[in-house]
């Protein structure tokens, strides 16, 4: 393992479905210009920026990040772009932390976001599909994610319609406490969820998430340098990304064996293991209802097939369960592809620290944040902790439970 | 006066796509011969379809076409409700996009189920369904045009 790395500060830009009021390098520098001061530090303290955007053709503009740097302080320093699909927020986290972990940076500012209100989202998501062989067929995210929920019902006969209804009103709601959420639907409902029409079967329309302008920025400091900095911090203690190939020999749509390879790794590092005891609070990218049953089973919450039961039925990971997830409401809420997996990761730092506000766990200690991307292959994990020790955050939760 | 506050904007590319040497066979095939082409891994004999050049699991090209015979199942599926931008031409709402395994092949093709809208949400899983080709092929994957539940 590298050094210690927290993070220290965050920035997410202000809770609005459309941001008319700025362009894509206002937005984004917004998010930067806020994590900056919430770690308390200036321009100079920051040695690295990485600034990063889902696929070119949301925003419509080629490199975006040329137009960016002005505003997102990377002029005169290391700035850096990467991109992978809906992870991109995640990956961008992901690499602030082996900037800083690897000793080649102190200070890293990471920032990622997207307008996705200025296109249609559906026509630049078919356009990741191959234009020789598949392409044809390409009907956005709806429906590839509408074939893996069919799939997992298929093998999870006790997964119905009425549980994406309830996992859809129970982020609504948690969207409510959450000032950032850009979808607010104080009237949901499990009835008003069902009566929506077909987006693609079994997906009807608020099964999936909005489309959102948001970034999200987060500050990465070397132990040597959050030890100094009095802010609330929240320790990185583990991180992964993995990626399944696209189209591989007997894949199982309902099985993201990515998903699981990421767990099983961050599990080993951080000594947790049985996630359900072992952790307080969890951010998953829920783009789709059906999402909660697929990723948190290959998480390890759950027995095979009995994600319906005993995590939705049980209230498990309701905002009083025994494990909430998404507190934030979730990409249900919110979703503008570049910032969503950062929000994750940001969301549980937010908690570990004890700043969430009105969407607060209590006794958060130790949290898990996941992102999604590509078809439906890339799969992140970073785990934080409240103590820079995480053995010393179990101890903690140890002493609480008596 | 009002400060301007929207401009529209649009982009349009010409491509040359080359499919690349492999998946340009399969096309060439179900062109000229109506044949569904795969390829196996030497290594780990496991069948790619559509065929790929590339055996991720054993780091090696894959050279060896196999031929799929036989009509293929459904794996997984969904009714498509909401046009797409690219809807497939002569195809209407709903229709279903489907994953379909063929016997022989160890990975699924993806394409479209074409039937009434009470036909396509009694399709399941394991349901049979047969090719509807064009009648003029020029190469691309709809040459098959869609495929239909077999007991339509």
């Amino acid at each position: 393992m590298g050094r210690k790395v927290a993070i220290t500060g965050i920035g997410q830009t202000k809770t609005k479905l459309k941001r008319k009021d700025v362009n894509f390098s206002e937005l984004m520098g917004e998010a930067a210009r806020q994590a900056i001061e919430d770690a308390g530090l200036t321009i100079d303290d920051i040695d690295c920026v990485i600034c990063s955007s889902s696929p070119e053709f949301f925003c419509g503009i080629n490199e975006p990040e040329m137009f960016a740097t002005d505003f997102t302080f990377g002029v005169m320093k290391p700035h850096y772009r990467i991109q992978t699909g809906g992870t991109v927020g995640a990956s961008t986290g992901i690499t602030g932390w082996y900037m800083v972990s690897s000793g080649l940076y102190n200070n890293v500012l990471v920032i990622s976001g997207d307008k996705l209100t200025e296109t249609s989202v559906q026509k630049g998501l078919s356009l990741v599909y191959s234009p020789t062989m598949g392409r044809d067929f390409a009907a956005g995210a709806p429906s590839a994610v509408a074939c893996q929920t069919r799939a997992y019902m298929h093998r999870a006969p006790e997964a119905k319609l009425e549980h994406l209804a309830k996992i859809g009103t129970q982020m609504r709601k948690n969207a409510l406490y959450n000032p950032n959420a850009t979808l607010k639907l104080p009237q949901i409902s499990e009835d008003m969820m069902m009566n929506m029409a077909w987006l693609s079967t079994p997906l009807k329309l608020l099964d999936s998430c909005p489309t959102s302008d948001a970034a999200c920025a987060m500050v990465l400091q070397s132990e040597e340098y959050a030890d100094k900095n009095p802010r609330p911090k929240a320790w990185v203690q583990s991180v992964s990304t993995i990626a399944e190939g696209v189209n591989y020999p007997d894949r199982d749509w309902s099985v993201p064996i990515a998903l699981k390879e990421a767990a099983r790794k961050c599990y080993a590092e951080t000594g947790i293991t049985n996630p359900m005891e072992d952790i307080d609070v969890i951010e998953i990218y829920d783009a789709f209802t059906s999402q909660h049953l697929i990723w948190l089973e290959a998480l390890g919450l759950c027995d095979v097939g009995k994600a319906a039961s005993q995590l939705i039925d049980s209230g498990a990971t309701r905002m009083d369960g025994k494990l909430p997830v998404n507190p934030s409401g979730g990409v249900l809420s919110n979703n503008s592809i570049g910032g969503s997996a950062m929000i994750r990761q940001a969301e549980i730092a937010m908690q570990i620290m004890g700043r969430a506000g009105e969407h607060q766990v209590e006794h958060a200690e130790i949290g898990l944040a996941h992102g999604w991307g590509g078809a439906i292959q890339f799969h992140t994990i970073m785990i934080m902790s409240k103590e820079k020790e995480i053995k010393d955050s179990f101890e903690n939760r140890k002493k609480r439970k008596g | 006066m009002e400060d301007v506050k929207i401009l529209n904007g649009e982009i349009v590319l010409d491509y040359k796509w080359s499919p690349g040497q492999t998946i340009g066979k399969f096309l060439t095939n179900l062109k000229d011969g109506k044949e569904l082409s795969a390829v196996r891994c030497s290594v780990t004999s496991k069948v790619f379809l559509p065929p790929q050049g590339w055996s991720p699991y054993a780091n090696k090209k894959m050279t060896k076409f196999e031929r799929i015979v036989g009509s293929p199942t459904l794996k997984t599926g969904t009714i498509v409700y909401e046009a797409p931008w690219n809807k497939p031409e002569g195809v209407e709402v709903p229709y279903m996009l489907a994953a379909l395994s063929f016997v022989g092949a160890d990975t699924e093709l993806l394409h479209i189920v074409v039937a009434s809208e009470e036909k396509l949400l009694a399709l399941k899983p394991g349901d049979k369904l047969k090719p509807v080709w064009k009648e003029e092929r020029i190469g691309t994957i709809r040459d098959i045009d869609h495929f239909v539940p077999e007991n339509l």
